[in-house]
């Protein structure tokens, strides 16, 4: 049985490459279809499709002032709008309205500047034409932003005057506030420097009394010193005389001694020669011996000791001993008090001047877009599209190639060659399965390479949403084929069911433009879930693990489509 | 396993879709080497009969044998045995036609080679070997009819059933296909021949089947068949307008036929002698306005099967 699957799945690829119109309808005519809804719906959803000069606005300027110049130079740097100069209002409307050569006309009244200048409330007015609904809202958007910007550059220089105006005084405070401390600060150097001044006097004071006591001292150190040495000299000139007079006694004495001792021994001698007789010579006179303790030097020492003394103690009186001068204290200075002068408040704009409340698009890199952002608008159209002209093709390529197979007999004939339905059904799902996720790559990479479609940080999960859809859109055209009794009331039913399931489903336009109950409603249709993974990947740029429900949602609905159709299949052609 | 019985036998065939009977008690046996046609007007049951008889629908009752194969007890190995060549012309039209012959080859069990090689074969048979490579859809409704043909005899099936393989071909065509198979009957095929032209079963059939309503209401040769109704010459008149019962009435060894002819003021007779046919001519003229056309010929199964069933096999002349 399986061979006559993998048989039928090659006959339904031979059968789609020979079959043109079904080639067409896959690729050439989604990437059309994509082309112009694409390039149509650009302006709405803005982007990088929505070119310069997009929109064309009217525009009477009756103010001439700078508000009025400012609102032109905005509006001719806005990308997306083309300006017509109109010389009066009913020329405007009549551009607007009648002539449609502008989607709005815009008028500046007279006296718009004062009134902005001076605080007070000022509106344009709008020519609008009620059929360019859309496009209306989109210029609405954008004025409304450009207002603000103009508004805010007013405030902003008014903000910046009073801030300006602020910082002046305040630079002038601070220069005051400045001076005082460089006063306090000067006087407080002229305190220490008076300081350091009578320091520094004490200290020259008590080196100049100092060196006039050591002049004094030395000079008298000098005539004392002569006037002893004077004596030193008589002294000793008087001791030098003494001493020879004493060196002379001494010489005597000592010859006296020495002739004590020589008439002691001849005495001796004598009293020997006299034998007996000894006895009866009468003792000599006796001679006194010499002190022992005589010390003839000491009768010259005193008067020079003394002298030496006296030296020794005038000197040492003369010793230099610490001078303390006690100079009277210089009266400090008084401090300067510190200057108080409070910081003046910096002017904040926020309370100042009231501020413009606007706002601004951040892109999926965090980059600030302005005011009216957008995307391509092919992100959503060839998803949308792709998915679309996925289950026409599976209408056409399962539903009414059933059909045919029935209609020619084929189905019969292969019934008849032990080949059971199933075999048939599962080659052709198989097949269309594979060219229809087939189909979807092509399509987003031709959108990729035409229309410069973001394929979202994970380019390979796309293909998640994409097989998803491509089973359960093979599944539903099985169903589709059961339930229509001919190719004449296939085409139709299938048609609109394709058109509306599409269209609930968001692959037209944003889901969200649906009211809720619809929105609920488009949660049994698979299209809305295909929708729902792609703009994730694509558009909000969500990491691939965002596509893991909704695919997952669809293989589900693939997997009853294929019961309910396999059942209902079955009784058709069974 | 060898079959010495029937190669397609139909045993006591029921079919009803809601009030309406469709078959009723069909019984029908074809032979090895055998050409059995069946033979009845549009809507008579010929397609459901055939149908049922190569599994492509239930019979309600009854039993079907391929081969000896019971079809719903082994319904793989009686379909081997089985060819069958649709009434539509069940191709591809975006094929080639060696692609279709490949394509269902494959499918009856063949191998590529054995395909290809057979592919080629039935080509030459059907004449259109020089058309190989062309694509289904360019061809002629004969040579769509040829090929279809082709498809259904690629794997040589004991059991070769046709429903109406000749609708809307050319004579050459006509004589390629009963070429086929008759070589095909030759080869020992027991062949089933589905059809409402009798000119073609009296030319092919070895027995004809004649059915009506859902029933069988006669079988055997064409020469039995015929014998059934009578050996009188039979004059068809076509009229501007209608001849009302009994509009012959006084023109002596005429009786009329009571039948069907949906589309045309028609009616028929049996003439005792060729004689009386200026008279009946005169007569239908005066009634009918005018005679568009008529037709003196000997009985055939045509009207075997008019006098049988009450109408006739086509629904003109």
């Amino acid at each position: 049985m399986l061979r006559a699957v993998w048989l039928t799945i090659g006959k339904e690829f031979l059968l789609i490459r020979r079959d043109r119109v079904g080639l067409f309808m896959l690729i050439v005519a989604p990437i059309a279809v994509i082309a112009a809804a694409g390039f149509s719906l650009a302006k709405v959803y803005g982007g990088l499709t929505a070119s310069r000069g997009g929109y064309t606005v009217a525009v009477v300027d009756e103010d001439h002032g700078a508000v009025a110049r400012a609102i032109l130079d905005a509006i001719g740097r806005e990308p997306g709008l083309a300006v017509i100069r109109s010389d009066n209002r009913a020329e405007a409307e009549d551009i607007v309205r009648r002539r449609k050569l502008a989607v709005v006309g815009i008028v500046i009244p007279k006296a718009t500047t004062d009134a902005i200048e001076h605080g007070e409330r000022a509106r344009l007015i709008l020519y609008t034409d009620p059929v360019k609904y859309l496009q209306t809202i989109k210029i609405e958007l954008t004025i409304a932003d450009l207002c603000r910007q103009v508004t805010a550059g007013a405030a902003d220089r008014a903000r910046k005057q009073a801030v300006e105006q602020s910082r002046g005084l305040q630079d002038q405070i601070d220069r005051a506030r400045a001076s005082a401390q460089h006063a306090r600060d000067e006087a407080s150097r002229l305190a220490g420097d008076t300081a350091s001044s009578r320091t520094a006097l004490a200290a020259r004071l008590h080196e100049q009394v100092e060196t006039a006591l050591n002049n004094a001292r030395d000079r008298i150190k000098a005539a004392l010193g002569a006037e002893l040495d004077r004596i030193q000299r008589k002294l000793d000139a008087d001791a030098a005389t003494r001493q020879a007079k004493l060196d002379e006694l001494k010489d005597y004495l000592n010859r006296l001694e020495a002739a004590h001792a020589q008439f002691e021994n001849w005495f001796a001698q004598l009293k020997g020669l006299a034998g007996s007789h000894a006895a009866d010579i009468p003792p000599p006179p006796s001679i006194p011996n010499l002190p022992a303790d005589l010390d003839l030097g000491a009768l010259n020492a005193g008067p020079v000791g003394e002298l030496r003394d006296a030296r020794r103690n005038l000197l040492s009186a003369l010793t230099t001993q610490p001078i303390n001068i006690d100079l009277p204290e210089v009266p400090a200075i008084p401090k300067i008090p510190a200057v108080d002068i409070p910081h003046m408040p910096v002017i904040d704009s926020s309370l100042s001047i009231p501020g413009t409340l606007g706002y601004t698009e951040v892109d999926l890199n965090g980059n600030e877009i302005g005011a009216v952002g957008g995307f391509n608008a092919f992100d959503l159209q060839v998803p949308g599209f792709a998915v679309t002209f996925l289950l026409i093709g599976m209408l056409m390529g399962v539903s009414l190639a059933l059909i045919d197979e029935h209609d020619w007999g084929t189905l019969e004939r292969l019934r008849s060659a032990s080949a059971p339905l199933w075999t048939t059904l599962t080659g052709k799902l198989l097949a269309r399965f594979v060219v229809g996720f087939i189909q979807m790559i092509v399509l987003f990479a031709a959108g990729w390479a035409l229309f410069g479609i973001s394929l979202g940080r994970a380019p390979a999960a796309l293909m998640m949403p994409a097989a998803a859809i491509a089973f359960a859109g093979s599944a539903f055209g099985l169903i589709v084929a059961g339930a229509g009794r001919t190719r004449d009331a296939v085409l139709p039913v299938g048609a609109i069911v394709i058109m509306t399931m599409a269209a609930i489903g968001g692959c037209w336009w944003p889901i969200d433009f649906e009211p809720a109950w619809m929105q609920q409603l488009a949660l049994a249709l698979p299209t809305t879930w295909a929708m729902r993974a792609f703009n994730d990947l694509m558009i909000r740029h969500l990491a691939a693990s965002s596509a893991l429900v909704p695919s997952a949602v669809n293989f589900g609905f693939g997997i009853i489509y294929t019961i309910f159709g396999v059942a209902i299949a079955r009784r058709r052609f069974g | 396993m060898t079959n010495s019985g029937p190669i397609i036998e139909a045993q006591d065939l029921r079919k009803r879709y809601g009030d309406r009977v469709a078959i009723d008690g069909v019984s029908i046996a074809v032979n090895a080497g055998e050409i059995v046609g069946l033979l009845g007007p549009n809507g008579a049951g010929k397609t459901t009969t055939l149908s049922m008889l190569s599994g492509v629908i239930a019979p309600d009752s009854g039993r079907v044998l391929i081969a000896g194969h019971d079809l719903a007890a082994s319904p793989r190995r009686a379909r081997m045995s089985l060819g069958l060549v649709p009434q539509s012309l069940a191709l591809y039209p975006t094929l080639t036609a060696l692609e279709n012959l490949l394509f269902f080859g494959r499918m009856q069990g063949l191998s590529s080679r054995d395909a290809l090689n057979r592919a080629r074969g039935l080509l030459e048979e059907v004449g259109l070997s020089d058309r190989g490579d062309d694509l289904v859809g360019e061809f002629s409704g004969g040579m769509k009819r040829r090929l279809n043909l082709a498809c259904g005899m690629l794997h040589f099936p004991a059991a070769i059933m046709l429903d109406e393989p000749t609708v809307g071909v050319d004579p050459q065509s006509r004589g390629r296909i009963f070429a086929v198979i008759e070589s095909a009957a030759d080869s020992g095929g027991a062949i089933l021949y589905s059809t409402h032209y009798m000119e073609e079963a009296e030319r092919l059939c070895n027995r004809i089947v004649l059915i009506d309503h859902g029933k069988i209401v006669a079988q055997g040769t064409d020469t039995e068949l015929i014998a059934l109704a009578g050996t009188e010459p039979r004059l068809e008149i076509v009229t501007k307008k209608a001849l009302p019962r009994g509009w012959s009435n006084g023109i002596a060894g005429v009786s009329e036929i009571t039948w069907e002819v949906l589309d045309e003021f028609a009616a028929a007779l049996t003439l005792a002698t060729l004689d009386q046919v200026p008279d009946v001519i005169r007569r239908a003229g005066e009634i009918g306005d005018e005679v568009v056309e008529f037709r003196v010929h000997r009985p055939n199964l045509q009207d075997a099967f008019l006098k049988l069933t009450g109408h006739a096999l086509r629904d003109a002349l």
